[in-house]
Parts: structure tokens; C-alpha cells; sequence
């Protein structure tokens, strides 16, 4: 992938609350299929606290860049995910920004029937995730499993989102854990 | 109950699988459709008063914020406007690139209606996810196409939702060779895609119901028209755009939060058909000739080719893509200085629903004085009322109520209206006998 570098900051910046909600490793499995490639797409936009979701995949792409089992892209929206040549084999690991579940830099797994409601919805353009995840299980895609990982915005005012070293880390390490639980 | 006594009302409370909100009333008498209104209750957004006192960049920016599906829409009529106030003149390079970040969001948007909106309609299934497990394959080509539509504009406009890339005079910057030439591989695949999503509409079970309407779009002295043209109609009409409110009026009803349209009076029709129906010597020989091989003739006189069109027009867009895309060479200076100066102007282009007519008065700044904004779904409101009403006639005013509004939606979602442009959409009602169903 082609992804800008970004900085994190040295300091960690407020509270750590960890990774809560769904677990990533072990998930919805597909047993009877033979092992596939991962998919982490982070969804955003370039400005304003949607910007999280691209953050993070520029950050896990130079982060997981050595590894060839995983392909890590920003996306502007969740149905360009099927512009990769993805199958029922695949793992499908998605990042976005997150409104209401907690302090700011708060990372939440989802599985997809647990998305709140509001935000699976939220779309001004025609596909939103619900719809596109809707369109995922209907095709049979994703079977070994997918999750949704949640970081929570900072506040409006913030102009310049960051991921600080500890949400960074946090993120890291949950993906790792996604990405070699089998 | 005998068919020609008929009397009651029918309401469509939500409209589903369209863009925005809305509603339909239907009140039938003796067997007659007595009242027929598209109610449109979104909250009127009010879009030409936040413009005023704007920038000219502010409008191009702002206007994208319109709609989510057509951005690059609003943004191309807006800059049209714009430039022919400040007297600029973008390179033909400058030209040539906004065509083909056009030709994306064609791309994209008419593959969302095609097989996430239409196609499970004429297919027999209540949703696109339902329709894809029993046509996997075809959706999937779908989703591609959508996304490579996506993918154009963000080459060009930094993103696919709300692009930011255009400003008065050009691009703010013009892509890589080699990012160009990426994408011109997929274009290629995606063609060939194109080709067999031809075949595949012309061969879906569309219902017959041939009408008669007035086809409206733009018309190039030799393209097939995207960013620029006259207005025409196969009526006879033919105007410049700047001519527009001498023929065509906009006025308020009052089940409506957006305005109806009519061009010397009478309904008429805007988008994929019109184009096509007006447009056929515009394609290249080979697609016309796929067009006859395919059973589906035009000009055509049934709305329900709509679908046809719009699969021609992806395999125009993604042609006129690659055409232009041929050699490409970034631009040195992909925008060319653009001062402020006062005046007014218009600016009309092909939305992916139909012509989209810009009009702006500047201030000695440039910035707004007065902006008038014409979107293709206002236009096609009182086409589709008469659709309706003939359309609901000739499907049988006698069937039940639940036959009544799936046959309405799909006549609307035909159409693919966006609400949220206008003012989003379907609320069915009927009423027989003074009995309100729900």
C-alpha cells in the first residue's frame, strides 16, 4: 500500500481505556475452508475526526508492512472494499471512527450484528456499512470472520486528529492478536 | 367490487430503495385515478441562501455537500457557472480530465441504481441482498464497477464522497502518470464488464408500458454529452443554457418541499432515456451496434428502459475514460489563474439523473450575490406523477393494495429520484371507500 507516514505523539494523551467489546481472535470461523488473506480497511475521510479510521490504516500499514498475509488500505467508503479481489476464505478487519462509546481514543470491537444502530446507518452516500456488510453475508464473502474496531473521536474542537503512542500500541497489539488467533 | 367503480384512497407512507424521503397518495374514484401527488416532506434544505456572500471556491465546495451520490454533478455545473462569469477558459487538458472525473461518478452512480435500487425490482426480490445470493456473480460485477466509478474520482478529487479537487480554472493538482495508468487497467477490465451488463438489463423481465413524454438533455456537436452541450429536446427544442428560464418553469405545489419543473408548460423527462432518445448518434459505432444485437430498441417510449440506458451510458463513460486517459501526460499548471469579477452566469451539465442547471450573480469580489440551483429530480417530479397515473392505469386500478404500491415504488425508483437533491422519499397511501389503508 501507499500510505503517508503519520506521527504519533511521545506522550499519551489522557486516560487508557483499552480494547473492549468483541473479541477479535477465535471469531465467527469458516472451518471448513482452507486459510484466505486479511483484509484491514480503514474508513474515513482526510479531515475532522472521521480522519481516525485513515490514520490508522497508514499507521498499521507501515506497522504490518513486512507481513504479506495481510493487505491494509484506507477507503473512502465500505463498499470499495469490493474493488479487492476478496473471497469466502478472507478475514475482514475493518477500522472507522466511533461517536458515544466512551473517552475519546476508546477502542471498541464490534462483531457486525453488534453495531449500534445509528452508526452502521450513517451515510449521506447511498451504501452505508450496514448495507455493505448486508451485501458481505449475502455473497458468502468474509466467512472466516469480520470485526469492526472502533476508536473513539476526540472532541469536535480537536481540529487535527491524532492516534497518540498508547492508542497506537493498543491498536498494534489488538490487530497483531487478529491477525496470528487464528 | 367491479373494477370501473372503484373508489377509495391509497398512501405509500415510505418509499424504500430511493434517496431521500417521500410519500404517495392515490385517490381512486369510480375506477378513475381522481388525485395522484408524489409527496416530498423533506425539510427543504435551503442551499442557494447559504451560498450567498460565498466564495467562488466556497460554492464549488459547498455545493458538493448537496448530494452524496452526485457531487462532482454539482460541483461541474457550479465551476461552468463560475468560469464564464470570471472569463476563464480551462486548457483543454483542464477539460478533457473533469469529463473523465464526470465519467466516474456516472460510473459509480448508475451502478448503485442499476443493481442495489432497480434490479431487484424487475427481478422479484424486496432487497439488493436478497437479490445477490441468487445473482452473486452479477452484483459482484456491480459492486466493481461502483467501485472503480468511485475510484476515478477520487483520482481526481481526493476523495469519492464530496471531492475536493476542482477549483476555478482547473484541478488543484493533476494526478501521476503512473497513478493514470493503474487505473486504466482496471478501466479496461471494467469495459468489458460494461459490455455484459448491457446484455444482462436488455435481457431482465422489464414490464412494457410505452408512454408518451418529451425527452430533455444536453446535445455536443459531436460527443456524447457530459459536461457541456444545448439544451434539446425531441420535441424540438434546442437552446442555449443560458436561455433556460425562457422556456422552462419552476413553481411550488403544495406536497411538495421542492419545486416541479415544466418546460413550456408540460411535464417533461430528464436523465439516462432522455439522453439516450436524444443522444443515439452520439455513440461509438460499436456500442450502437451492441444496442441493436440486444433486443431493446431506441429511442424508446418505455421509462423502463431506463435501466438499458444507464447500463449503455457505463460503458460510455468508462470509453470516454480510457479515450482520454490515452496519453496522458500530467498538466504542469492544471488550473489557470481565475481574478474575481462581477457578473452573472450559468453553468448546465449531465448529472447522472439529468441536466443540472447552475445559475450565479458575483459581486465585484466574486463572491455571491444571488444563486439559483435546478436539480434533475425537481424537473422529473411531474413526469413522474404522469407516469403514475398512466402507469397505475394500465397495471390495474383493481388490484390490491399491496400490488398497487409495489408497482409505484417501482415506477419511482425507475426514475431514481433523489430527494435528498431536491429537497429523500415513499410514504403509499390508499383510500377506497373512505377506508384509509396503511
Amino acid at each position: 500500500m501507499s500510505c503517508e507516514k503519520m506521527s504519533c505523539e511521545n506522550k499519551p494523551r489522557g486516560n487508557d481505556p483499552g480494547v473492549t467489546g468483541a473479541g477479535l481472535a477465535g471469531q465467527d470461523g469458516a472451518d471448513d475452508l482452507p486459510k484466505g488473506h486479511d483484509y484491514l480497511f480503514g474508513l474515513g475521510s482526510p479531515h475532522g475526526g472521521d480522519r481516525l479510521g485513515w490514520l490508522a490504516a497508514e499507521w498499521l500499514g507501515d506497522a504490518l508492512g513486512e507481513r504479506d498475509d495481510i493487505t491494509v488500505a484506507r477507503l473512502d467508503q465500505p463498499v470499495d472494499l469490493f474493488l479487492h479481489p476478496v473471497t469466502p476464505r478472507d478475514r475482514l478487519l475493518l477500522v472507522d471512527a466511533m461517536r458515544g462509546q466512551g473517552p475519546p481514543g476508546t477502542l471498541k470491537v464490534f462483531a457486525p450484528g453488534e453495531l449500534p444502530e445509528a452508526a452502521a446507518r450513517l451515510s449521506s452516500h447511498g451504501l452505508d456499512l450496514a448495507s455493505t456488510l448486508a451485501l458481505v453475508e449475502a455473497l458468502g464473502l468474509f466467512r472466516a470472520g469480520i470485526r469492526i474496531i472502533g476508536i473513539e473521536m476526540p472532541d469536535p474542537d480537536m481540529t487535527t486528529p491524532k492516534l497518540d503512542e498508547a492508542q497506537a500500541r493498543r491498536l498494534h497489539e489488538a490487530v497483531l492478536g487478529w491477525l496470528d488467533g487464528g | 367490487m367491479s373494477h370501473d367503480t372503484r373508489t377509495g384512497e391509497i398512501h405509500v407512507p415510505i418509499l424504500a430503495r430511493v434517496e431521500g424521503e417521500g410519500a404517495l397518495d392515490i385517490r381512486i374514484e369510480a375506477g378513475r385515478i381522481e388525485a395522484l401527488t408524489l409527496r416530498i416532506f423533506e425539510p427543504p434544505r435551503l442551499f442557494e441562501k447559504l451560498l450567498e456572500g460565498r466564495s467562488t471556491q466556497d460554492v464549488i465546495d459547498s455545493v458538493a455537500r448537496i448530494c452524496g451520490i452526485c457531487p462532482v454533478a454539482y460541483q461541474m455545473s457550479a465551476v461552468v457557472a463560475i468560469e464564464s462569469i470570471l472569463g476563464v477558459t480551462p486548457s483543454p487538458w483542464v477539460e478533457a480530465m473533469r469529463r473523465v472525473m464526470y465519467c466516474g461518478e456516472w460510473l459509480q452512480s448508475h451502478s448503485l441504481h442499476i443493481h442495489l435500487l432497480a434490479a431487484p425490482d424487475f427481478l422479484g426480490y424486496d432487497s439488493a441482498p436478497a437479490m445477490a445470493r441468487d445473482y452473486p456473480e452479477e452484483v459482484r460485477r456491480g459492486l466493481r464497477l461502483q467501485g472503480l466509478g468511485n475510484e476515478i474520482i477520487r483520482t481526481f478529487g481526493g476523495r469519492s464522497v464530496h471531492p475536493v479537487g476542482i477549483c476555478p480554472g482547473g484541478f488543484f493538482r493533476a494526478p501521476d502518470a503512473a497513478t493514470l495508468q493503474a487505473l486504466r487497467q482496471r478501466l479496461a477490465a471494467g469495459l468489458e464488464e460494461a459490455r455484459a451488463l448491457i446484455a444482462w438489463t436488455a435481457e431482465l423481465p422489464l414490464p412494457e408500458d410505452d408512454q408518451a413524454f418529451v425527452s430533455v438533455s444536453l446535445r455536443h456537436p459531436c460527443d456524447y454529452p457530459i459536461t457541456v452541450g444545448r439544451i434539446v429536446s425531441d420535441q424540438g427544442l434546442d437552446i442555449d443554457p443560458a436561455d433556460f428560464e425562457q422556456h422552462f418553469s419552476e413553481f411550488q405545489v403544495p406536497h411538495s418541499t421542492a419545486l416541479h419543473a415544466q418546460l413550456d408548460g408540460h411535464p417533461y423527462l430528464v436523465g439516462p432515456l432522455a439522453r439516450l432518445n436524444n443522444n443515439l448518434d452520439r455513440l461509438p459505432d460499436d456500442l450502437r451496434q451492441l444496442l441493436d444485437d440486444g433486443g431493446v430498441h431506441f429511442p424508446s417510449r418505455n421509462m423502463f428502459h431506463s435501466i438499458v440506458a444507464r447500463a449503455v451510458e457505463m460503458h460510455v463513460a468508462l470509453g470516454e475514460a480510457l479515450r482520454l486517459t490515452e496519453d496522458y501526460d500530467p498538466a504542469a499548471e492544471p488550473h489557470v489563474e481565475a481574478p474575481p469579477r462581477a457578473g452573472v452566469g450559468v453553468g448546465c451539465t449531465e448529472a447522472p439523473r439529468g441536466i443540472l442547471w447552475h445559475r450565479y450573480a458575483l459581486d465585484d469580489e466574486a463572491r455571491v450575490v444571488e444563486a439559483r440551483i435546478v436539480p434533475p429530480t425537481s424537473q422529473n417530479q411531474a413526469r413522474m406523477e404522469e407516469d403514475l397515473a398512466a402507469s397505475l392505469t394500465r397495471f390495474g386500478l383493481e388490484r390490491d393494495d399491496d400490488a398497487l404500491r409495489l408497482h409505484g415504488e417501482m415506477v419511482i425508483r425507475n426514475y431514481d429520484p433523489c430527494i435528498s437533491c431536491a429537497t429523500h422519499f415513499l410514504d403509499f397511501n390508499v383510500l377506497r371507500k373512505n377506508v384509509l389503508r396503511k
